[in-house]
C-alpha cells in the first residue's frame, strides 16, 4: 500500500512540471492571523511556493487532485495547512501560498520542492527528494534536502543548510552559517558572515565574502577542495592543516610551504591584526585562498 | 621535536602542575611553537569529549527492579538455591545504573582524552606495543552503528528505492574517508590531526545514520 502511494506520488510528482497547472483549483481559502502566529505546511508531495505580504492574513491555493481534501487549521498560534485522500493516498499538492512576511514558516514533506520567497521571519524547510529555494528569512534559517539541491539568498542570523547529495548555494547571507553535506558541493558567495561552520566529505566548499574582525570560519573536508576569495586587507589567523592535500595562494602568507604542512601538521599563520580566526582543514583535498574571488577564471576549476 | 615540557601538557591541561612549574612552561609555551601547538591539540580534544552527550546506559535496570519490588516476597533457603540469584536493593540497583554511566562516560574520555594507563587492567589483553587508534575500538559506537543500519535495513521498504541508493552511496563515500584515514593512522598512529578527522567522519556516518533512521521511522 505504502509503496503504491510512493509510487503514485511520485509519478504524480514528476509527470508534470510543478509549476505547470495541472487542474483548476480545488482549494482557495484565506484565514486572518493574529502577529506571533506560525504556518506549518505537510506536504508528501508536489510543491510549496510561499510568497509573502503586508496583510495579517495567509491565503492558500491549492491543486490537487479531486479525491484529496486540504484542511486548514488554525488555533490561534498555529495554522497548519495539510492534505489527506479521501480514498487512498493523498497524491500530489501544488500550493501557492501568500502569508506575513513576519510568519515563522514551517514546511516538511518528502517528495516536495519548496520555495519560500520573501519571509522576513524564521524559515524551517526539510524533504527528503526535492529542492528547496529560500529567499529571504532572518532569525534561524534551516533549510535541508537529502537528494534535492538547497539554496539559501538574503538570509540573515543563523542559517543552517543541509544536503546529503547535492549541491548547497548560500548567496548574499549574513550572520552564522552552518552548511554540510557529503557528496555536494557547498558555495558561499556574496557573504558577510561572522561565523562559518562548512564541512563535506567529498564536495568542494567555495567561499566567497567579507571576514569579520573577531569572526570564526572552518572550513572542513575529506577529499574536496577548500577555494576561498578574501579581501586583501583581512585581520585573520589562519589555521591550515592538510594530510596528503595541497596548499596555494596569492595572499601573502608567510610559512606555509609544502614543508610545514607535513602529514596533518597544523601551521598558524596571520594577516593584519589576526583577530578573525580561519580553520581550513582537509585531508586530501586542494586549498586555495585568493584576493577577491575563489574562481581563478571562468570556466577553470 | 621533543622537549622536556612536552609530555606535561596533559598535566598542565588538568591543573595538576605546581604553581612554579605552571608559570614556567606559561613561559616557555611563549616561545615554543610545537608545545602550544601540541596543547591546543589537546584542548581540542577535551573540548570535543566533553562536548559528547551523556549516553543512557543500554541496559534499563529499573523494570526488573520494579519487577521485584512488585513481586510477593519469596523466601529460599540459601543451601537449597539450585541456581545462584544475583538481585540488588533499590540503592544497589540506583548505584549500578549510576555506575554504568560514570564507566561508560568515562571510558568515552579516556579514549578520546588519552587517559594514563592503569597497573590492574580489568580485561587481558595482548601487550602494546605502540600507540592505539583512539577510535578503533568503540563498542558502544559499533554497536549504535549496527542498530541504526539494521533499522535502515528492516526499514528499506518504507522509503523510495532511489532514496536508499542516495543513502547508501553516501554512507559508502563516508565509509572510505573512515578507511582512508584509518590506514593512515595505522602508519601513523599518533597523529592528531587523523583523530580528530577520524573522529569527525565516524560522528558524520552516525548522523547521516540516525537522520535515515527518522526517515523510516516517519516512513
Amino acid at each position: 500500500m505504502l509503496t503504491a502511494g510512493i509510487a503514485l506520488a511520485l509519478t504524480l510528482a514528476q509527470a508534470q512540471p510543478p509549476s505547470s497547472p495541472r487542474e483548476a483549483p480545488k482549494t482557495d481559502e484565506t484565514v486572518p492571523v493574529q502577529r506571533g502566529a506560525r504556518l506549518t505546511i505537510n506536504n508528501f508531495a508536489g510543491e510549496v511556493v510561499i510568497h509573502t505580504w503586508d496583510k495579517d492574513q495567509v491565503h492558500v491555493l491549492a491543486r490537487h487532485q479531486p479525491r484529496t481534501q486540504v484542511t486548514i487549521r488554525n488555533n490561534g498560534t498555529v495554522v497548519l495547512v495539510s492534505a489527506s485522500g479521501t480514498h487512498g493516498p493523498q497524491g500530489s499538492v501544488d500550493y501557492d501560498i501568500t502569508a506575513p512576511a513576519w510568519m515563522p514558516i514551517r514546511t516538511e514533506g518528502t517528495y516536495n520542492f519548496v520555495t519560500v520567497d520573501g519571509a522576513q521571519a524564521e524559515v524551517f524547510a526539510n524533504t527528503i527528494r526535492g529542492d528547496v529555494i529560500i529567499k529571504g528569512g532572518t532569525g534561524s534559517v534551516t533549510a535541508k534536502s537529502v537528494e534535492g539541491e538547497v539554496d539559501v539568498d538574503g538570509a540573515r542570523g543563523k542559517v543552517n543548510v543541509n544536503s546529503v547529495n547535492e549541491k548547497i548555494r548560500v548567496t548574499n547571507s549574513s550572520g552564522e552559517i552552518t552548511a554540510e553535506s557529503v557528496n555536494g558541493t557547498i558555495t558561499m558567495t556574496g557573504m558577510d558572515a561572522v561565523s562559518v561552520d562548512a564541512s563535506s566529505v567529498n564536495g568542494t566548499i567555495t567561499y566567497e565574502g567579507r571576514i569579520a574582525d573577531s569572526g570564526h570560519y572552518s572550513f572542513e573536508t575529506h577529499n574536496g577542495d577548500l577555494l576561498l576569495g578574501l579581501p586583501e586587507n583581512l585581520n585573520a589567523t589562519f589555521t591550515i592543516r592538510t594530510y596528503q592535500g595541497s596548499f596555494s595562494t596569492d595572499l601573502p602568507l608567510q610559512g606555509v610551504g609544502r614543508n610545514e604542512l607535513q602529514r596533518g601538521r597544523r601551521v598558524t599563520t596571520t594577516l593584519g591584526n589576526g583577530s578573525a580566526e580561519i580553520s581550513l582543514e582537509t585531508f586530501g583535498g586542494r586549498i586555495r585562498l585568493r584576493r577577491g574571488t575563489a574562481q581563478p577564471q571562468r570556466g577553470k576549476s | 621535536m621533543t622537549d622536556t615540557w612536552n609530555d606535561r601538557l596533559s598535566e598542565y591541561l588538568d591543573g595538576e602542575l605546581t604553581p612554579g612549574e605552571r608559570v614556567a612552561l606559561d613561559a616557555h609555551l611563549a616561545t615554543c611553537r610545537d608545545c602550544a601547538a601540541t596543547l591546543a591539540d589537546l584542548r581540542a580534544v577535551v573540548d570535543r569529549a566533553a562536548a559528547l552527550l551523556p549516553r543512557t546506559p543500554e541496559t534499563d535496570l529499573w523494570p526488573g527492579v520494579a519487577e521485584r519490588i512488585d513481586a510477593p516476597p519469596t523466601v529460599v533457603p540459601f543451601l537449597t538455591r539450585s541456581r545462584r540469584r544475583i538481585s540488588f536493593t533499590l540503592p544497589q540497583a540506583v548505584a549500578a545504573g549510576l555506575a554504568l554511566m560514570v564507566v561508560s562516560g568515562g571510558g568515552v574520555w579516556v579514549l578520546n582524552h588519552g587517559g594514563r594507563t592503569t597497573e590492574a587492567p580489568l580485561v587481558e589483553a595482548a601487550p602494546q606495543t605502540g600507540v592505539l587508534p583512539v577510535s578503533f575500538a568503540d563498542p558502544r559506537y559499533d554497536e549504535a552503528i549496527a542498530d541504526l543500519q539494521q533499522t535502515l535495513q528492516d526499514g528499506r521498504a518504507q522509503l523510495d528505492p532511489q532514496t536508499v541508493m542516495i543513502l547508501e552511496a553516501n554512507l559508502d563515500a563516508i565509509d572510505k574517508a573512515i578507511d582512508q584515514c584509518r590506514q593512515a593512522l595505522a602508519a601513523d598512529p599518533a597523529n592528531l590531526y587523523l583523530h580528530n578527522h577520524l573522529a569527525e567522519a565516524r560522528q558524520r556516518k552516525l548522523a547521516l545514520l540516525r537522520r535515515a533512521a527518522e526517515m523510516v521511522n516517519k516512513g
